[in-house]
């Protein structure tokens, strides 16, 4: 099996407990690559994910504005659509 | 501890579970070799893998690389090894009409593909009912070497796994087996 013991056009850094530093492609980015030295397996650094941060941002709008809608009904059901659409977010970032 | 040598096993998935689910991997004898318990509400996939339902021992982990990822990769690694085996990537785009996933060594490098039996049976099943049990054939260079194939049950998802003796030097066992894990897993939901 051959291994990029040789550096990786625009791969990511990859430092093992092992002491070695080593590249991998992009592709893995946030998923798990053999140390090429020690032959163990090594978490890759996986940086902020621009999708996920998006579709939050998104969510975000979504809550604001359904809850502007029943604020305007009344302030009542607008903080309960307010507290739903919040714990829903608290939820998603939590389970990532 | 099985050591993965039958070239057929049985995966099975309850359908009816209200959080997560459940999946048992049987051999040719109908032992249960892997158990896993896939949690609910996990945005980052990871799927950890038992000898038994006793979940004492790990034998794989399955993990996502990414939380949101259209076209998602899913890392295999043997924890009694501390090796990666391999990974499966699902392909996004082509996935829409009919499911297609590839196998890739450790070093992320095309080994297989995986696509769903038949285009149109694909469609009918996405567009019309999906009450037809779909095959999965994991090729190269246009040679069968794995077969997933989906028995016909609205309460159980139960898919033969039957791998061809001389596939092994080409795909290890035991990703042929996260494969089929994650095709009850992720296509799975479809249902």
């Amino acid at each position: 099996m051959k291994y990029h013991e040789q550096p990786v056009q625009n791969g990511v850094d990859v430092a093992c407990d092992c002491g070695n530093i080593f590249q991998v492609p992009r592709s893995m980015k946030g998923g798990i690559a053999n140390c090429p030295k020690c032959r163990k397996s090594v978490d890759v650094p996986g940086g902020p994910e621009g999708l996920f941060y998006v579709l939050l941002f998104l969510g975000i709008l979504v809550v604001g504005g359904i809850s502007a809608l029943f604020f305007a009904v009344s302030m009542t059901a607008g903080f309960i659509a307010l507290a739903i659409g919040c714990l829903i977010i608290l939820i998603c970032v939590l389970a990532s | 501890m099985d050591n993965f040598s039958d070239n057929q096993y049985t995966i099975r998935r309850k359908i009816l579970t209200i959080f997560g689910a459940k999946f048992q991997v049987y051999n040719t004898a109908g032992e249960l070799i892997l158990f896993s318990k896939q949690k609910a509400f996990k945005l980052k996939e990871d799927i950890r893998v038992f000898a038994d339902e006793s979940m004492a021992v790990e034998r794989l982990v399955i993990k996502a690389r990414q939380i949101v990822d259209f076209s998602a990769a899913y890392d295999v690694v043997d924890p009694s090894e501390g090796r990666k085996i391999g990974a499966l990537r699902r392909k996004g785009w082509k996935s829409m009409v009919r499911d297609s996933w590839e196998f890739l060594d450790e070093n992320d490098q095309t080994i297989a593909v995986v696509e769903e039996d038949n285009l149109i049976l694909s469609l009918i099943r996405r567009f019309l009912t999906n009450l037809i049990p779909q095959s999965y054939h994991v090729k190269q260079n246009g040679g069968v070497l794995i077969t997933y194939k989906q028995n016909f049950n609205p309460f159980v998802l139960k898919i033969k796994v039957s791998i061809e003796a001389d596939s092994r030097d080409v795909i290890d066992p035991r990703l042929a087996l996260a494969g089929g894990i994650l095709l009850a897993a992720i296509e799975g939901r479809q249902g």
